[in-house]
């Protein structure tokens, strides 16, 4: 089973349109300056949200929470979704 | 500006989808502490965006007008209680005034939206109120032989347009006769206008590697206007594309002054008295001469500038003399150095992009602070996209426009399009 980051990463790859492969960005690089927009936010908080079957607090929808794979790492945590759990659900 | 019972007044959005408008998020983020939002996503004639739809219901209240009369959308919009209506959208203005009428909410009266979406009546206008305007012509009106010719007879270049339209698009410069020809002979009616260029000047008056137009920025509040500043621009990609802004513009005390009287009387002559406005004029050897007016604040590249150089949020400005907030902003600080954003455009005859290499370079320029891919590999592209068009948007910040000059040679050099041409296939 993949770790959470990396199944962060692919949906970043298939979704958030950044200038680079997300699999060479540490867990706290900026994906703004990625290249991350506001809008592609849109399908990334889908994707997350389909990849792990959460739905996200409507209070996590801010620009924050969408910074780093750690910040979404830890918004999904919020979740319950952990390593643990993430492996447990397959 | 709370409701008597302590909560955040509402305020309609219309909202004019993910292509055209700013993003969910960043309306969202600029009403916190401001006002409550209730979505109204406008009548539209493409695809239904599901994702945004779904986010934009987590975001507040929605109003689904789908079908609906504007009669019957301002009754549904009004039993929530909205204190004020804005739209970010040209394509939506005229139906966001429509609907503030109904519901007696400051906004553009329906005559002067038309004013400001389009751009013959705002033509017509300027020249009524005694600005400077390029000679022009609705197409429509250019169907008799006698009509062309005294077209031609004034000389060319000429600018064809659509009336409505944004970013560019559709855009084109005419040299000659036979083409003037073919284009009127091709333009669905009452569609398209025709405009002289408007002549470039012997001697630039803004500074090396700016193009001599700029935008300026103001805000009406309740008939006082603030002026937020003047956005200068790179040279365009042919035919009309934007290839970046610069902030501040680089232009001596004297011609900001004259840019921003221009803008304000044209703001008066189009009848604005609340809103934000995005004000393109020309520098020419006989003075400022409006390109348009928008009846909104500055895309996203303006809005970053601003947000980045002075901490002004235009898209919250809006909301908040919507509202009808009293705001008045003088004597701004100076911004410290240049923001930039630098639109990396394809080449005018590339019909399909195969590769965008570079944009990871880009990055590591000093001053690059964010890089956003646009058209990549797989995409057709087309000069028509106008500024939208785009392979890479580049920002961020340098000392001075002569440090942002170098950044932008840096940039062209370090990111490399490559495509197929029209007679590649």
């Amino acid at each position: 089973m993949p770790a959470i980051t990396d199944t962060i990463r692919d949906v970043l790859n298939s979704s958030a349109r950044l200038a680079v492969d997300s699999t060479t960005l540490g867990d706290d690089d900026n994906l703004y300056q990625q290249g991350l927009t506001s809008h592609a936010v849109v399908n990334v908080l889908m994707g997350l949200e389909d990849a792990f079957d959460v739905e996200l607090p409507d209070a996590l929808l801010r620009r924050e929470t969408f910074e780093s794979v750690s910040s979404l790492q830890a918004a999904l945590a919020t979740c319950g979704v952990t390593d643990e759990t993430h492996g447990d659900a397959s | 500006m709370t409701r008597p019972d302590g909560a955040l007044p509402r305020l309609v959005v219309v909202y004019g989808g993910a292509a055209t408008d700013h993003s969910p998020l960043r309306l969202s983020e600029a009403a916190s502490g401001v006002c409550s939002l209730v979505w109204v996503v406008a009548p539209h004639d493409g695809p239904e965006d599901r994702a945004t739809s779904r986010f934009i219901a987590r975001l507040g209240d929605t109003v689904d007008v789908d079908g609906m009369s504007t009669v019957d959308a301002a009754a549904a919009i009004r039993r929530l209680g909205p204190g004020g209506i804005v739209c970010y959208t040209d394509k939506h203005l005229g139906w966001t005034a429509v609907l503030a009428e109904l519901l007696g909410l400051p906004f553009f009266s329906p005559a002067t939206a038309d004013r400001l979406t389009d751009k013959l009546a705002q033509r017509t206008a300027l020249r009524d109120h005694g600005l400077p305007t390029p000679r022009f012509w609705d197409v429509d009106g250019l169907g008799a032989e006698d009509a062309v010719r005294s077209v031609i007879d004034g000389g060319f270049p000429l600018v064809l347009k659509p009336r409505r339209g944004t970013s560019s698009q559709d855009t084109e410069r005419i040299d000659s006769a036979a083409r003037l020809s073919a284009v009127i002979a091709a333009c669905a009616p009452g569609r398209m206008l025709l405009e002289g260029y408007i002549p470039d000047p012997r001697t630039p008056p803004t500074g090396e590697g700016s193009a001599p137009y700029v935008s300026v920025e103001i805000l009406v509040s309740r008939g006082v206007v603030s002026t937020l500043g003047i956005t200068g621009r790179t040279p365009l990609a042919p035919p009309f594309r934007e290839t970046g802004f610069l902030f501040p513009a680089d232009v001596p005390p004297a011609l900001a002054a004259e840019l921003t009287d221009a803008a304000v009387r044209a703001a008066t002559a189009l009848g604005v008295e609340t809103g934000v406005l995005h004000v393109e004029l020309k520098c020419t050897d006989d003075g400022p001469v409006v390109i348009e007016v928008n009846g909104r604040p500055g895309g996203a590249g303006v809005h970053y500038l601003l947000r980045r150089s002075l901490d002004i949020d235009t898209v919250q400005l809006a909301m908040r003399v919507a509202l009808g907030e009293s705001v008045r902003l003088d004597d701004l600080a100076a911004p410290e150095g240049v923001v930039f954003r630098l639109d990396v455009q394809p080449d005018a005859d590339l019909r399909s992009i195969t590769a965008v290499d570079g944009l990871d370079e880009a990055l590591e320029i000093v001053g690059v602070e964010q890089v956003i891919p646009g058209v990549g590999p797989g995409d057709d592209v087309s000069w028509r996209r106008g500024t939208l068009g785009y392979a890479a948007a580049v920002l961020g910040t340098a000392p001075d426009h002569a440090a942002a000059a170098r950044i932008r040679d840096e940039v062209l050099a370090r990111i490399v399009i490559t495509g197929e041409y029209e007679g590649d296939r």
